[in-house]
């Protein structure tokens, strides 16, 4: 029967060694999460950035002398006689109170209380005005008049969506920042502790190259051992967020999830890891060899 | 017979061992060798003899080239050793056996895998190394002992595993530190056979050593050192 070869340096066997896989797990996990909320947030801000801004809400105040009927009307048939305007619908005095209940309370409200009236306006697909030349050219009409644009507020969003993003790659960042330090602190400490050996290696015409190697492939090992639990683990943690997510259902505007191309990315962050340890491993072994004689 | 290659030649362009004004310094330390100056042919057989702490482990370290001289030129197979690539340097360094004072085995390998090290190490075919180093396990006496470790085995045995695996590759030149140390006379004999029969295939060979028992018995041409300053006789003066 071949006896199995032992391998050349016990890397394995040392503490150090048994925990490592542990941390390249969490380092792995932590970067699909960012790398999750990368995707996620992205697409988000996708979806916002293209939804479409077909519903305008038109706020008619009184003017001086406290009318608001007959200036409603005016803006109405503006409205109506609009081509880009599909429909205008004139909020009833009863919905407005109705909606100034939350704030105001459910007593009634003074008679000299200048309340605006409110006009609900749906704009035709693939419409050419915006929201600020529709309220300019009503305000010529009937001064006063504003528009609330949802658009600004979907920019704002958008723009903090974009900030978060961004906030999440740079942790991604300094995640795989993080995972190539730890690789770089291993390989010397497994150097330092085989100090000996790799002298008697160098000693016996073993290459720089075949030494390293035996360091770098020991870094592959722990970070795809490590990749492979940490990657799992942040599958699982976003698959309990997406169905937590779902209860949400109708509560978003927007579809937020990560797509199978999200979770291939995390499927592929230990292969990724792996090979980063080991090309890290390498250079840093090449590089404490090279001070031998 | 174990050792069947002939030795490789020395390249052209120099001799095949040459120290010239040698001088070794660790650190910001008192140098230790002093304009060591002394050459080795192929297929030669010598001695370095002389006190603890003379200076023969420094001056073994520079021949296998595990330090760089303070000073001085050294020549390893015709190769000028300051100025050869680290490519070059491990290439060399193949070509050299050591037999370490302590041995230097590797604990968690077992004795056959001590001695096929170098081989792996030079990518020899598995099947054919482990033949090989069979053989030679045999040849020193340790049949029984190929797949214990090192801490399983007693002085002696370690150091017969150390000289097997210095003496494994066929080296062209074999350096041994005081390589019969912890072995009874006969045993000691017997390795020195072991060392003459490598030297007759054309190895060169040099020994530290102490033991005056072991030149008269063994008896070849002898260097001395004391006090880091080498006493080459006339003969061999380079």
């Amino acid at each position: 029967m071949t006896r199995k070869r032992s391998p050349i340096v016990p890397l394995g066997r040392d503490a150090a060694s048994r925990f490592l896989p542990v941390v390249f797990g969490l380092m792995v996990y932590l970067a699909g999460l960012s790398l999750a909320a990368v995707l996620v947030l992205s697409g988000a801000v996708e979806q916002i950035s293209r939804q479409g801004i077909d519903v305008l809400t038109v706020e008619v105040p009184p003017d001086e002398a406290g009318e608001t009927a007959e200036r409603a009307a005016r803006v109405l048939a503006r409205l109506e006689a609009s081509p880009d305007v599909a429909a205008a619908h004139l909020i009833s005095d009863f919905e407005v109170r109705a909606l100034l209940r939350p704030w105001l309370g459910a007593d009634p409200l003074p008679d000299d209380l200048a309340i605006p009236r409110l006009i609900d306006v749906t704009l035709k697909p693939n419409a050419e005005i915006t929201a600020s030349a529709l309220a300019e050219s009503l305000a010529a009409e009937v001064p006063g008049v504003r528009i609330d644009d949802p658009k600004i507020w979907l920019d704002r969003l958008g723009t903090f969506g974009r900030s978060l993003a961004l906030v999440a790659g740079i942790i991604a960042a300094l995640v795989i920042a993080a995972t190539a330090v730890m690789a770089v602190v291993s390989t010397r400490m497994a150097i330092s502790v085989h100090r000996d050996l790799v002298e008697l290696l160098h000693l016996m015409g073993g290459r720089d190259t075949f030494v390293a190697r035996l360091f770098q492939f020991q870094a592959f090992r722990v970070g795809l051992i490590g990749g492979v639990i940490g990657a799992a683990l942040a599958a699982l943690t976003l698959l309990g967020l997406e169905q937590a997510g779902r209860r949400l259902d109708g509560l978003l505007f927007i579809e937020a999830g990560l797509d199978p191309i999200g979770f291939a990315a995390i499927g592929a962050l230990p292969i990724l890891t792996a090979a980063l340890a080991m090309l890290t491993a390498r250079m840093t072994a090449l590089g404490a060899l090279r001070r031998l004689p | 017979m174990l050792f069947r290659r002939p030795v490789k030649p020395p390249a052209a362009e120099g001799a095949f061992i040459r120290f010239e004004s040698v001088g070794l310094r660790y650190g910001l330390g008192p140098e230790v060798l002093h304009d060591i100056s002394f050459s080795l042919e192929p297929g030669e057989f010598r001695y370095i003899v002389g006190p603890s702490g003379a200076g023969k482990t420094s001056l073994l370290r520079l021949l296998y080239l595990a330090h760089r001289p303070t000073r001085g030129l050294i020549g390893v197979f015709g190769h000028e050793i300051a100025t050869a690539s680290r490519a070059d340097l491990a290439g060399l360094r193949r070509r050299i056996g050591v037999v370490f004072q302590d041995f230097r085995l590797l604990d968690h390998l077992t004795a056959h895998e001590n001695v096929a090290l170098p081989l792996r190490i030079a990518g020899a075919n598995e099947a054919e190394a482990r033949e090989h180093v069979t053989e030679i396990l045999t040849w020193v006496g340790l049949a029984d002992h190929m797949h214990a470790r090192p801490a399983t085995l007693s002085g002696g045995q370690k150091q017969r595993v150390a000289i097997a695996r210095a003496v494994i590759t066929r080296p062209d030149l074999l350096v041994a530190d005081e390589p019969t140390g912890n072995l009874d006379d006969t045993l000691g004999f017997r390795l020195m056979h072991l060392f003459e029969e490598l030297n007759r295939v054309g190895t060169t060979v040099l020994i530290a050593t102490h033991s005056e028992t072991l030149i008269a018995h063994n008896p070849h041409p002898a260097m001395r050192l004391s006090a880091g300053m080498l006493d080459v006789p006339g003969s061999l003066a380079a």
